[in-house]
């Protein structure tokens, strides 16, 4: 395993032990110091792959804060997963991710994953995406992730989502594939066009 | 009466011609001889934005008014208290939008003044440069580099006057630690290293809500990905999550660093690496650093910054009754020179340069350096004569990205290799795909 990176410096709290265990992550993110709770996210990354699923699960805590801890945690390893040379790590963070995304999650969670992997997904995660874009709580999250992850499975999944996808949400998926450099004919942008009226009125 | 299309089409264009060669010289006839302007002259504006920096802006803006050099059209803001606040204050004659894309319609506005959280400003000057518009817009300039190269290009290619409001860049002190630096008064500086006080954490957390009634969320969140409300993201309070504000890095360094820009003479000059370490909060909604060390390495000539949050803060000087106070002693920074060291408080619109720079003389031969008319002013210079702003949008993009690229190699914890020119971080595939990212329809640039 790598050093931690160092753009986090350590100057809060965190588990004594050396090595760091899935089993101390998972009690350290638990812990009532908030401290301690930072300091643990910090060293997730240590974990790696295996800590995903619990980190997903503890997202749901009924403690905000350990909630926050969890998901803070997952993104420190994402962003971790995706340095130079870590193509081992990311590849198996984003498996998870990816696997994740299938099952049965609260809406929040699952955006929040498709950001996850939005950064760090290739081409094995396009099929989960797309599939989130016949949801309409999670179209337009999947849809972004899909505009960010390069290549041509993700490019041909939003050609594909301009097909089928309800006529609302075409303009949508329009500008994603402009943004990818494809020309889209119809579905101008309403990027401009005003639709929200005020009701403070004038001074007269 | 001169009509915009008018001012832009001819003496924008006329005008950037001629400040290709006289870049920094005062044109004359602003202003009319006998000290009003005609009311040819008068610039049509329009405030998005009224909250916070916005109040402070509409003050400006009023105050113009009421020396007939513009005429305040419109205010907009997506939270109707403010609104009818703002429009209170404005007057008759002023229209009150939640929805900013209703003043880019009308054609009798010739530019707005943007004084949104910062998630907004790029989409909002690159849709006022699309529809014809000169823009005023708060800093940071941008939240992404993407959004960066978007407004460089909007106002390149509509042919607009930008200016950034990083005011400091006009305080009069200013412009004397430039002229003070330009000159070497402290030798060769070859590094500059900034001062300031930590991010705060958030001590009161509260869970998601409903949005109150007078609060149009979706249109607060524009391009962010969608997510409850939760009252800890604003007002004012957008500047300490990374999306929206990241923190002081992105607020006073957009001001601490375009001094630093300014004076080293490095309007151009990008770095060529970045290296963060930094502390997160420890609970909370709020994600920026609460303390940050940034290094900044330049190439030819060779230089360092560094953003040191908190850094070693310099106490402020003590100064007699009747000069300007430091007010705000908690950031700045310090110019190592091969002579001697410079040290200034503020930045923004407090700029304090220390006292032998104030009484420095210059000789005989000294190097002179542009004085700024204004902040604002010297923006209705730019859109009237298409002089370059002493912040355009250009150098205030270059100013964003040391914000946004500390925060980047903060958040991946690790160097960022920056190659400017193509703006791109140099073998970092995972990297550059942070360098933007994806906007909620419809709000996107």
């Amino acid at each position: 395993m790598p050093p931690i990176p160092q753009g986090l410096a350590s100057t809060v709290a965190s588990p004594s032990s050396d090595d760091l265990t899935l089993q101390a992550l998972l009690e350290g993110l638990k812990q009532p110091d908030p401290e301690v709770r930072t300091g643990t996210w910090r060293r997730a990354p240590e974990v790696g792959a295996p800590a995903v699923q619990p980190l997903v699960e503890l997202m749901g805590h009924e403690n905000s804060e350990i909630a926050r801890a969890a998901k803070r945690g997952l993104w420190h390893m994402v962003r971790h997963a995706g340095r130079p040379g870590a193509e081992e790590e990311r590849a198996a963070l984003e498996t998870e991710l990816d696997r994740l995304i299938q099952v049965e999650q609260a809406v929040a969670v699952l955006r929040e994953l498709l950001w996850m992997v939005s950064e760090i997904g290739t081409d094995r995660s396009v099929p989960t995406i797309a599939a989130l874009l016949s949801r309409e709580d999670t179209r337009e999250d999947a849809k972004m992730a899909l505009e960010r992850i390069p290549g041509d499975r993700s490019l041909e999944a939003l050609k594909q989502a301009i097909q089928s996808a309800p006529e609302g949400s075409r303009p949508s998926i329009a500008h994603s594939l402009r943004v990818r450099g494809v020309e889209v004919s119809g579905y101008p942008s309403k990027k401009l066009q005003p639709s929200k009226k005020t009701e403070v009125q004038p001074i007269p | 009466m001169q009509t915009r299309s008018e001012w832009k089409r001819r003496e924008f264009i006329a005008g950037v011609g001629a400040s290709l060669s006289l870049p920094f010289i005062l044109p004359p006839g602003i202003r009319g001889a006998a000290g009003a302007p005609s009311p040819n002259e008068r610039l049509t504006i329009a405030l998005i934005g009224c909250g916070g920096m916005g109040g402070f802006l509409l003050g400006r803006l009023l105050a113009f008014r009421e020396e007939g050099t513009v005429h305040v059209a419109a205010v907009c803001d997506v939270d109707e208290t403010r609104l009818t606040e703002k429009l209170a204050k404005a007057g008759p004659g002023v229209t009150p939008y939640r929805d900013y894309r209703y003043i880019l319609e009308r054609k009798d506005v010739d530019a707005v003044v943007i004084a949104t959280p910062d998630h907004w400003h790029a989409l909002q000057m690159v849709h006022a440069a699309e529809t014809d518009k000169h823009a005023y817009v708060e800093k940071p300039a941008c939240c992404t580099i993407e959004e960066g190269t978007a407004m460089m290009r909007a106002a390149r290619e509509n042919k607009i006057s930008v200016q950034v409001g990083s005011q400091g860049r006009s305080e009069h002190e200013a412009y004397l630690a430039h002229r003070y630096l330009a000159n070497g008064a402290v030798g060769r500086v070859d590094r500059v290293d900034c001062f300031h006080y930590p991010s705060p954490i958030d001590e009161e957390p509260v869970p998601d809500s409903e949005p109150p009634t007078e609060l149009d969320w979706d249109m607060w969140l524009g391009p962010l990905r969608w997510r409850p409300y939760n009252k800890r993201y604003c007002h004012g309070t957008f500047r300490w999550l990374m999306e929206s504000g990241g923190g002081q890095i992105r607020d006073r360094g957009a001001h601490v660093m375009s001094c630093a820009k300014h004076w080293m003479n490095a309007d151009g000059q990008t770095p060529v690496t970045v290296e963060a370490t930094g502390t997160p909060p420890i609970q909370g909604l709020w994600d920026s650093c609460v303390d940050i060390n940034v290094t900044y390495t330049f190439k030819d000539p060779d230089w360092v910054l560094t953003w040191n949050q908190p850094g070693e803060p310099v106490p402020k000087e003590e100064r007699a009754a009747d000069e300007p106070q430091i007010t705000r002693p908690g950031y700045g920074a310090v110019y190592h020179g091969d002579k001697g060291d410079f040290v200034h408080w503020g930045g923004d619109s407090g700029t304090w340069a220390e006292r032998k720079c104030r009484e420095w003389e210059p000789p005989a031969g000294a190097i002179e350096v542009f004085k700024s008319p204004g902040h604002m002013e010297d923006w209705f210079i730019g859109i009237k004569t298409g002089r370059k702003t002493i912040m355009n949008i250009d150098a205030a993009v270059e100013v964003a990205d040391l914000c946004n690229l500390g925060n980047l190699s903060y958040l991946l914890g690790r160097k960022l290799h920056w190659d400017g020119a193509n703006r791109r971080i140099i073998g970092d595939d995972y990297a550059n795909r942070l360098l933007g990212r994806p906007q909620r329809y419809p709000y996107h640039l």
